[in-house]
């Protein structure tokens, strides 16, 4: 050492590195106004802190023009440590020369830098550069197969890492209180458990995301791709712990199917899609993102001469919520275009149309059927209870419901309906039932398994489930 | 004395039971003859109501109601190809006349035929009765059904006119003379076929090349009697048991008809016992009644027919 420019800041770099647990790293800086001492100690977490003292003039260290030499050592040497750098800082004064030859006297194995910049930000610089002594991880809990939360670290960096390494990494929210998600960075020696770095916390909604860990220096860890910016939590680690629940009941991933009569009045029919979008507004927000949306608008069957008979019409498949609900904005105008026959609906060939689609589909998600409307089905085949005139393709819903059952397990049914639920209304509606006009309800969407039975807030991201 | 040829053929049926519908069948019915019949309006009114009512039909929707007593009459009129001179004298023997009858609807919007109905109006219908010799008959079941009327509306006007009759010449054993064609409507309502179904009464009605079915003129009357079990005040039977008490037994014939038909689905090819419903329900935001597909009237001209030939035999 002696040289300014990167070689020296690469050897201030090696020496921190090389500091064991009680080692420790003085830089003497002689600046152009007095001696400051800046002291590099690893802490518990292995990570290198910088303590810098005040400066000691160089009118307490001279007397009359001459160096007091043995002050200035006592200035500098107060302690023991593995390592000594006399930074001198440009443009120095001749006190900084006399001081520089009498520490180098002094020292003789001590490097020397010259730098225009403070050795405080010099120290910094060098620590950040330093390679990682323990392992950094992101705290996050983890769902056993029996519902319980465990709390673990999600390993982003191992010991050795430098700065600007980057990490990809996968977490999903659960909603959370109002101050937000908290992502809390560990150190993790494995006899000694692990040490906490920093806990800061964002406002992230419900879902899953795909995050990339950026290593900015030892204890220092940026996250890339969260929607909120991180910011300083506030409360304590236990009041953190303490919030966790003992466990959280799996919900599964979702295909939540809506299927929506435009058949009546454009009030009922705005009232349906309302209703939906307000159980898709309840679920998406406090669920994770294993929740796909379809949407499906339905109604009679033409029967004037002339008119052309359209089947249901698939407005969204399988897309995400937001899409799903920009997808019933095209709900409403539907109605008054299809008159057809008053006194049913095409609710055959809805569920006709699903169990087809469903099976011609690899399994991602449960599918959960939510149907929004008042009449009946059009029956397969002459019925002369109600006399309604039989569905043109002859779907017949009581087949279709039995082939759901049975090729779709843990399927389930709700019905927002005008009236009591009676014939294919009281199938649709076998898990949950709302009446039309209604305000969201957690009771609903809890019943068809779309959201858990108890309002849970987890104050920390989840990763993959382990075994129980 | 023998019938006067002008006797004709009076229409009859409790308010509801669809006179207007099956006349109007009937001119859609006689259009399909290839001219060998034809019906004519007697006065202006008739012949209005009959274009209004057919045309109606044929587009869809079911004649208006008929609004107070009102009297319609129109000629039914077998015509034949002119004579051709033959060299030779015909082996076969020679047809009769023509037939030539009057039809005579008398459509009263009220309860006329109940003991409590307008006195006039029921003077007015039994004068029609009494100058016809033959009677269409129309037995609603799903009226019956669902009112169980007919009797209360049949007897009284019996009755009345059994006793306006009873001196004259032309009874037969104590009996009117008149030939009664008892139609039993709607053979296209679901509760209707299925009825016939389950008693194994129906053919398939060879006149019809899309198959659709029919029920045989010997089975008809059994088929009423099972209808007339379901009869909402139990006492349909009775309304058989009246008209045979009052006229020769051997004049009554029974028909199963359908004013509109059976629904054929366009492309199908035929009859589906699956799909046949031809009637589109009405009721709120869905507007009137109307007819699913084209009106293919099912036994509406084979009792008229069947009631001239014996006006014109006799």
């Amino acid at each position: 050492m002696g040289q300014p420019g990167g070689d020296l800041q690469r050897e201030l770099t090696d020496r921190i590195a090389a500091l064991g647990e009680n080692g420790g790293l003085l830089l003497a800086e002689l600046a152009p106004d007095g001696v400051r001492v800046t002291t590099v100690r690893r802490d518990e977490a292995g990570i290198p802190q910088a303590l810098s003292r005040p400066l000691r003039p160089w009118a307490d260290l001279y007397a009359d023009g001459v160096l007091d030499a043995d002050e200035l050592i006592k200035a500098t040497g107060a302690e023991p440590v593995a390592s000594r750098v006399i930074a001198c800082r440009a443009p120095a004064g001749p006190e900084a020369g006399l001081s520089l030859t009498a520490l180098r006297a002094a020292y003789p194995d001590a490097g020397v830098l010259w730098s225009t910049d403070p050795a405080a930000e010099l120290a910094e610089q060098a620590i950040a550069a330093t390679p990682l002594t323990q392992g950094h991880e992101l705290v996050v809990l983890r769902r056993t197969r029996s519902g319980r939360l465990l709390l673990g670290g999600y390993p982003l960096f191992p010991a050795g890492a430098r700065r600007g390494d980057q990490c990809p990494l996968t977490i999903a929210c659960e909603p959370a209180d109002s101050r937000g998600t908290v992502l809390a960075l560990v150190a993790s020696a494995a006899p000694l458990g692990f040490r906490l770095l920093s806990v800061r916390s964002a406002r992230i909604a419900p879902g899953t995301y795909r995050l990339t860990a950026e290593l900015r220096g030892p204890g220092q860890v940026d996250f890339q791709g969260l929607p909120d910016i991180l910011e300083a939590e506030q409360r304590s680690w236990p009041e953190l712990i303490a919030m966790v629940p003992e466990e959280l009941p799996r919900l599964v991933p979702a295909h939540l199917i809506c299927a929506i009569e435009a058949s009546g009045s454009q009030e009922e029919v705005r009232q349906r899609v309302a209703q939906v979008r307000q159980l898709l507004s309840l679920v998406a927000d406090r669920r994770s993102s294993e929740l796909s949306v379809s949407v499906i608008a339905y109604g009679p069957h033409a029967v004037s001469w002339g008119e052309t008979d359209e089947p249901p019409a698939v407005l969204a498949w399988a897309v995400r919520p937001a899409a799903a609900a920009a997808a019933l904005g095209g709900m409403p105008g539907r109605a008054a275009d299809r008159p057809g026959y008053a006194r049913a609906a095409q609710l055959e060939c809805v569920l006709a149309e699903v169990g087809a689609r469903l099976q011609s589909e690899p399994r991602r998600a449960r599918p959960v059927l939510v149907t929004a409307g008042s009449r009946p089905a059009f029956p397969p085949r002459v019925d002369p209870r109600t006399e309604i005139i039989p569905c043109p393709h002859r779907s017949d819903w009581q087949r279709s419901l039995a082939e759901l059952h049975e090729q779709q397990p843990g399927i389930t049914f709700g019905a927002i309906r005008d009236a009591e639920p009676d014939g294919i209304w009281a199938e649709l509606g076998r898990d949950a039932l709302a009446r039309r006009g209604a305000a969201a309800d957690t009771t609903f969407a809890v019943s068809l398994g779309l959201l858990s039975a108890t309002a849970q807030r987890i104050p920390f991201p989840l990763a993959d489930a382990e075994p129980a | 004395m023998p019938a006067p040829r002008e006797h004709g053929i009076a229409m009859w049926g409790p308010p509801g039971s669809g006179k207007s519908t099956f006349l109007a069948a009937l001119g859609i019915a006689i259009a399909s003859q290839n001219g060998r019949w034809s019906l004519t309006g007697q006065d202006p009114a008739s012949t209005e109501m009959l274009i209004s009512s057919t045309g109606r039909l044929a587009e869809g929707s079911f004649p208006a109601a008929t609004a107070g007593l009102e009297m319609f009459s129109w000629v039914l009129e077998e015509t034949r190809p002119p004579a051709v001179r033959r060299r030779w004298p015909r082996r076969d023997p020679a047809p009769g006349p023509p037939a030539r009858v009057r039809l005579r609807l008398v459509d009263p919007a009220g309860e006329i035929y109940a003991p409590e109905g307008s006195r006039y109006a029921r003077e007015d219908l039994v004068t029609t009765l009494e100058s016809s010799r033959g009677i269409v008959f129309l037995f609603d079941p799903i009226r019956e059904f669902l009112r169980g009327d007919a009797f209360e509306h049949t007897f009284g006007m019996l009755a009345t006119l059994a006793s306006r009759m009873v001196d004259s010449p032309e009874r037969i054993g104590g009996r009117l003379p008149h030939h009664v064609a008892v139609c039993v409507t709607k053979f296209d309502e679901p509760r209707v076929l299925q009825t016939a179904m389950a008693l194994d009464l129906l053919t398939a009605d060879p006149a019809d090349d899309l198959g659709s079915p029919t029920v045989a003129e010997d089975d008809a009357r059994e088929l009423l009697g099972r209808l007339c079990q379901v009869s909402h005040s139990g006492n349909a039977d009775l309304v058989v048991n009246t008209l045979l008490a009052h006229f020769l037994p051997s004049r009554v014939k029974f028909f199963i008809t359908s004013s509109i038909g059976f629904y054929v689905a366009p492309r199908s090819g035929g009859f589906d016992f699956a799909d046949y419903q031809n009637v589109l329900p009405g009721g709120p935001g869905a507007g009137e009644s109307r007819v699913r597909t084209a009106v293919r009237p099912v036994n509406v001209v084979e009792p008229v027919f069947w009631l001239a030939r014996q006006l014109a035999e006799a």
